[in-house]
């Protein structure tokens, strides 16, 4: 009895460290010129309206699936000056339809105004929200979201 | 002769509870939750059932009902390996549970990443309330079941990894209630499962967001049916399969929002064949035949299982 117990889980140990992680039904072909790219929709910028910012966003590496995107963001005033929110900015992707977030999106400033956000993964396609938010002490001030599609 | 029909339609059984798109098709994140019982259908006490399921995602299906194919630089397959047993406590009641172990594998043009961990385990109990006492040319075998879904794997609203493999589960659990029917007509046979089920309610934290998820319902019917050529050893069978997930409430602390629904089709050939009292299976699903579907992953599968039978 405890070898007919023994041995489905020996079975099941040796399975679970040799699944493979291919599949017959998978499409081998890698090809750059099939990366899942989202259309840039966003006309002029998006506004801060309580901190009278505006927010310009630039893809340096996608948006795309699967893969890391970046993105240099440039914040001014009405006059087009860059400037600093008052408070710290923040930014994380939302997917709607789904009910879910991705990895955590890296952001550091390297100017006054201007930030450049790495390690942004889409992980599916589909409808996702960028949001920026600007936070003080772990409150949020003030949030814009911008909706891509990929 | 007839025990080995009804092992094989076990067999059967337990196959259509392997394509659970929750345990093993559905990206962990997107797949629609449907639960088919495990449930012991001959004369026997208990039985174990190991599987190997391999499912690559192929389609998705956009939130307006849209299916495409994925490209080659996005690749994504999960394997679960299942461990399963279920006791028959008296004639007509038996327990069941199932502990899955799940490796997602994703790769794209400048990343890959793997992971392997528990997945959501489950428990149930079902009631046979139309037991097979004499022959009848048209009553089945009736079976009304209860399950319990634990959010033991870890989600996708807790993933920490780029691109999410690490999501083994769904990040809530589930209850539900269920009916099976199954009969059989000499070499043929026939089977019709459905289920209902609630998803309870969660909070998560993510990034600097911490939001409340309510999963709210779903369900799933499944119709089977099979032939046992010559009444022998070999059994060869197809289902169609349809599960439902309602749009889940997520409060992110300004307002309330309703995800897209997801459902999708899938359909199923195995074969199966009884061996002393073992049983070993051979499985093909694919989710992208019938084409219609809203706001999932789409996988195709392949699926090995043994199991053996503790005779009464």
């Amino acid at each position: 009895m405890k070898v007919l117990l023994s041995f489905p889980l020996v079975i099941f140990i040796f399975l679970a460290l040799t699944a493979c992680g291919r599949s017959p039904f998978t499409n081998e072909n890698y090809n750059p010129s099939q990366l899942v790219q989202g259309q840039n929709t966003l006309q002029g910028a998006l506004a801060f309206p309580q901190q009278g910012l505006f927010i310009r966003p630039f893809w340096r590496n996608g948006p795309v699936v699967g893969d890391e995107g970046q993105l240099l963001i440039v914040v001014s005033d009405k006059d087009g000056h860059p400037k600093n929110p008052s408070g710290q900015l923040s930014l994380y992707l939302w997917m709607p339809d789904m009910g879910h977030g991705s990895y955590p999106v890296s952001l550091k400033q390297i100017a006054i105004g201007v930030f450049e956000a790495s390690e942004i993964y889409f992980t599916m396609d589909g409808l996702w929200d960028i949001h920026f938010q600007i936070l003080r002490e772990g409150q949020v001030l003030e949030e814009i979201r911008w909706p891509l599609t990929l | 002769m007839a025990s080995n029909t009804l092992k094989l339609i076990f067999s059967a059984f337990f196959f259509l509870e392997l394509l659970n798109p929750s345990t093993v098709f559905g990206a962990a994140c997107c797949g629609a939750r449907a639960t088919l019982p495990n449930l012991i259908v001959g004369d026997y006490r208990t039985q174990w059932n190991i599987s190997w399921a391999n499912a690559a995602i192929t389609h998705q299906a956009s939130s307006a009902g849209q299916v495409s194919k994925r490209q080659g630089n996005n690749q994504e397959v999960q394997e679960t390996i299942s461990l399963s047993g279920a006791y028959l406590i008296s004639d007509l009641w038996q327990i069941q549970s199932q502990i899955p172990i799940r490796k997602n594998s994703r790769r794209t043009l400048n990343e890959e990443e793997q992971h392997t961990a528990l997945g959501d385990i489950s428990i149930g109990v079902a009631y046979e309330f139309l037991p097979e006492t004499f022959y009848s040319a048209w009553k089945p075998r009736g079976f009304v079941f209860a399950f319990q879904n634990f959010p033991t794997g870890k989600s996708t609203y807790e993933s920490d990894t780029k691109l999410g493999t690490d999501a083994t589960g769904k990040g809530y659990g589930s209850t539900g209630l269920g009916l099976a029917l199954i009969k059989n007509w000499g070499h043929y046979d026939g089977i019709f499962s459905s289920e209902y089920h609630r998803g309870w309610k969660e909070r998560f934290q993510a990034n600097q967001n911490t939001f409340a998820l309510n999963p709210r319902y779903g369900f799933s019917s499944l119709l089977g049916a099979g032939v046992s050529p010559y009444q022998g050893n070999f059994r060869i069978g197809g289902t169609l399969g349809y599960s439902f997930e309602a749009g889940a409430l997520v409060n992110q602390g300004r307002a309330e929002e309703k995800t897209s629904p997801k459902y999708l089709w899938d359909v199923g050939l195995n074969l199966s064949y009884l061996y002393g009292n073992s049983s070993l299976l051979f499985g093909y699903n694919d989710q992208t035949v019938i084409g219609k579907a809203n706001n999932a992953n789409l996988a195709r599968s392949l699926l090995f299982s043994w199991q053996y039978f503790f005779e009464r």
